[in-house]
């Protein structure tokens, strides 16, 4: 039971960090003609773009929440695993759960807290481009509640596949028995 | 608890010393009661980010200058009009009368509570190129500005091209040709190196930003009035030393960057560079009407 | 209490494997808690840390050197590299080294750089008679020079944690001499070796073919002279001069060598949209977690305990250097940077020496921690391309330890090596 909702979830999870991942693509993509126009206005036009400054500080953020959340479930963060992969896997395993547990606890707050920001800011402009400045809040929305859905997921693969727990387990696809990457 | 204060400025600077001021002043006359430490170069945060932290209680007070205000209080956005002033004097004239009540009753709104408004001086355009006597000098000319659509629109409206451009940027920037200008007053224009770059500085005075002692408004109004009264007490007391320490590292600046073998030139007439902001007003008034009086009490007040 | 609480629960969330980013902020955010003072000023710390205008190169360098990877430019300057160096004793160690100069010169990325030159270059020399081992280690050793040859985002991002202050134009000049000497350094390491062990050289093919692969590198690695080019003749902001490099770079891969796909590309877009969230991130939680080191006032305590100790400058400088080592080897640069900077660099100022030089030291120290173990991914990724074993690699790897710490001494001592240029080309 608790096996097949892990895994149902972590299907749910698959699509999620797609999509995560493509909005920070587009936003990164973007970064490109954006300066290409500053670029051009200032010595073809002599009229410099003025949004741009704006524009792209909004694109960078709008990349690394989103992405940062989706690589919470590729385990792809730049992590410090040396001590833990020492461990008799079953401690390696609760290290594991612990440090899923912290960053759930962090997710939890960055999302109530950008979500207070969002709110707070929303009658703020940001000057030159004239929209809220709460839209600047928003991707922590998105990357903390992706954080704790994607820590927690990590969590129940794990407790799912604690028999048959091996080194290094707990971060593999495979540990469940389909792959559901 | 003891208070925490946030300060953009290093130690020693005029604005620093005035902070200071107040927390030891605060702290004697309150008989230890009271206490407020500050943090000096910005290392609780950039300045938009403090005013929200102000506002929210995340920092008890600190020293903001009205330009970023603006962005959160349409009040203290008037003063960011430019050629608004005629010169400092008539600016401490208008802030410490019925004007400066409004604008600190706009920012007590968005829970700030001012204390007393410091000094920044007066800003002015520095270029690469040559003196600016009217507008028709900066033709072309790329200055940057902060992001405020205020100063962007009065770069377009003199007819330069406006670079809003992170200040870091700047000094390299007009080293490399990237901008022909920027625009600040002197202690800056001297403190960053940028007066090595761009030798021209020609006195437009074209923006007199006051800066603001304030306080989390909540917090404030938890006190005594006794306590009250000490804290603008000490504010105000502190104002008069930080204008006074700002007037002597203006004038110390001002003689180094001569000294350097800057050109400085005043401009006798200001009158087309007024007349070039017309349209500025103009849209400024319509789209913000609540305060639009407050422009006109402005102007009524220098004549 | 406060103050251990923040180091310690970083350090506890480091030992079990939490992400150092998601450590740094959950240790911020106890602190926050612990102190009373209102959490969301965590998060707007991050939120700000992320939105910084100067970080904005990063993306960009990182997209730049993906395409690159994608898009043929790195076999090329191989081919060069091979041409030109390849029939000296040993040649294809110095072809190594000589080829990360010219690619770390591009990508300024240290495991990009072992990753591209390392699949091309690790099984060529395996087939030519290297042993595996040396193989790894030269290419692992010299993509440091990566980091230190214009351009490079590792010294953005340390232009940044400085607080802002430094001219990251001047950092990129600064680090073109510690760069060259390195890889020089290096290269006579590889040669001292390789002779040793008898390696072969291949024939030299003729200054035609020479002067051919340099005209097919050539559009390729003049992606680094725009960049480059474009910051110091002040075309461009550091910014926009990355920006530039990538629609070249697209240009160049996709419409000049033809070899960038569309599945190449969106395969760059994917790694770089990656690694720039990873390295932001870092970033933001590192602006979280420094907001309580000033709360707590950090730095001054360390510089208090260690002025306490000795008052000796060259012992301080030296000390410096042994801890900046340490944490290299068990931890990843760029969020060494982060915290290290803002501890580190007011100590080494009050010393004598320059923000621009303490720079060069950092990246080098940290760089050579890429390639030790227990912790270092330059290390790593070649021994899992070369197929040996860490322990093994690591074995045989001294005398390239052993030319970056002479490297790194003459940076260290001598103010010149990085001053000099950055000077000339910027004035004093
Ligand atoms: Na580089
Ligand atoms: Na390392």
């Amino acid at each position: 039971m608790l096996t097949q909702c892990t895994r149902m979830l972590d299907r749910l999870g698959a699509v999620l960090s797609k999509v995560l991942n493509l909005i920070g693509g587009i936003a990164l993509v973007l970064l490109i003609p954006s300066f290409a126009w500053l670029v051009y206005g200032r010595y073809v036009l002599n009229s410099t773009p003025t949004w741009v400054e704006q524009v792209s500080l909004l694109l960078m953020v709008f990349i690394t929440f989103p992405v940062a959340a989706a690589g919470v479930r590729a385990n792809n963060h730049l992590a410090v695993t040396y001590v833990r992969d020492s461990m008799p896997p079953r401690v390696s395993a609760v290290f594991a759960i612990i440090s899923y547990v912290g960053m759930a606890v962090f997710g939890y707050f960055m999302a109530e807290s950008g979500l207070m920001l969002t709110t707070f800011s929303w009658t703020k402009i940001i000057p030159i481009i004239h929209i809220s400045d709460g839209w600047r809040f928003i991707p922590m929305v998105i990357c903390g509640s992706g954080m704790v859905f994607f820590s927690i997921v990590h969590i129940l693969r794990i407790v799912c596949g604690w028999h048959k727990i091996s080194q290094s387990a707990f971060y593999s696809d495979d540990l469940l028995d389909e792959d559901a990457n | 608890g003891e208070w925490r204060g946030w300060n953009i400025h290093p130690p020693g600077y005029p604005v620093t010393i005035g902070m200071e001021k107040f927390a030891e002043i605060i702290k004697e006359k309150s008989g230890g009661e009271l206490s407020a430490k500050v943090y000096n170069n910005g290392v609780l945060g950039d300045q938009p980010d403090a005013i929200q932290q102000v506002r929210l209680g995340g920092l008890d007070w600190a020293e903001f200058n009205l330009g970023p205000l603006g962005e959160v209080a349409p009040e203290a956005n008037v003063v960011s009009l430019p050629f608004i002033f005629n010169n400092m004097d008539s600016m401490h004239k208008v802030m410490d009368g019925p004007v400066g009540e409004k604008i600190s009753a706009g920012l007590e709104k968005v829970g700030l509570q001012p204390l007393a408004y410091y000094d920044s001086g007066a800003r002015s355009f520095y270029n690469t190129k040559h003196p600016i006597e009217t507008p028709a000098d900066m033709k072309g000319l790329k200055f940057r500005v902060m992001s405020n659509d205020l100063y962007v629109q009065m770069v377009d409206a003199l007819g330069g091209n406006a670079t809003p451009m992170p200040y870091g940027e700047v000094f390299q920037s007009l080293k490399l040709g990237v901008i022909d200008g920027a625009e600040n007053n002197y202690p800056s224009y001297d403190s960053s190196g940028h007066y090595e770059a761009a030798k021209y500085y020609s006195v437009t005075q074209h923006l007199i930003l006051p800066e603001c002692l304030c306080m989390n408004k909540k917090l404030y109004d938890g006190l005594s009035d006794a306590d009250k009264k000490i804290v603008n007490d000490a504010a105000m007391e502190s104002a008069e030393v930080q204008r006074a320490a700002w007037a002597e590292g203006a004038e110390k600046s001002k003689k180094e960057v001569e000294a350097s073998g800057v050109k400085i030139n005043e401009i006798k007439d200001k009158s087309a560079f007024q007349a070039a902001m017309k349209p500025i007003y103009d849209k400024f008034m319509k789209e913000n009407p609540d305060v639009a009086p407050l422009v006109t009490a402005i102007q009524e007040a220098q004549k | 209490m406060g103050m251990t609480l923040l180091l310690g629960l970083f350090a506890l969330g480091i030992i079990i494997g939490m992400p150092v980013a998601f450590a740094l902020g959950l240790a911020a955010l106890s602190a926050f808690f612990y102190e009373g003072l209102p959490h969301f000023v965590a998060f707007q710390r991050l939120s700000s840390g992320v939105g910084t205008y100067s970080l904005l190169a990063i993306p960009f360098f990182i997209f730049a050197g993906e395409l690159m990877l994608h898009g043929g430019i790195a076999n090329r300057l191989v081919q060069f590299a091979t041409a030109l160096v390849g029939s000296r004793r040993g040649g294809l160690g110095i072809v190594n080294v000589f080829s990360s100069m010219l690619f770390g010169g591009i990508s300024g990325s240290a495991v990009a750089d072992t990753s591209a030159l390392g699949s091309i270059l690790i099984p060529i020399m395996k087939k030519e008679g290297y042993r595996a081992d040396y193989a790894v280690n030269v290419t692992v050793t010299s993509s440091i020079a990566g980091i230190m040859i214009p351009p490079s985002h590792n010294m953005i991002l340390y232009a940044v944690a400085a607080g802002g202050g430094i001219s990251v134009s001047r950092l990129f000049m600064a680090g073109v001499v510690p760069g060259v000497l390195m890889c020089v350094l290096l290269g006579f390491a590889a040669w001292i070796v390789a002779v040793r062990h008898g390696y072969p050289s291949v024939p030299f093919p003729g200054w035609k073919v020479v002067g051919q692969t340099a005209i097919r590198a050539l559009p390729g690695f003049f992606t680094a002279v725009i960049i480059v080019g474009g910051v110091l003749s002040g075309i461009f902001t550091v910014t926009e001069s990355g920006a530039i490099g990538v629609a070249y770079a697209l240009v160049i891969t996709g419409l000049v060598y033809r070899e960038l796909t569309w599945a190449g590309f969106v395969m760059a877009v994917r790694q770089a949209s990656k690694t720039t969230a990873l390295v932001m991130i870092l970033v933001g939680c590192a602006a979280a977690y420094g907001y309580m080191l000033a709360f707590y006032q950090v730095p001054e305590a360390l510089a208090g305990f260690i002025t306490g100790y000795t008052q000796n400058p060259t012992t301080i400088l030296l000390l410096i250097n042994v801890m900046l080592l340490v944490a290299g080897m068990v931890m990843d640069m760029a969020a060494l940077i982060l915290i290290c900077t803002p501890i580190f660099l007011p100590l080494a100022v009050q010393f004598g020496m320059d923000p621009i030089q303490f720079g060069m030291v950092l990246m080098m120290n940290l760089g050579l921690g890429l390639c030790t173990p227990p912790v270092g991914s330059c290390l790593f990724v070649g021994c899992a391309i070369g197929g040996v074993k860490i322990e093994k690699a690591v074995l045989t790897i001294w005398p390239f330890y052993l030319a970056i710490l002479v490297a790194l001494a003459l940076t260290t001592y001598v103010p010149a090596v990085s001053l000099t240029l950055p000077n000339l080309v910027f004035g004093n």
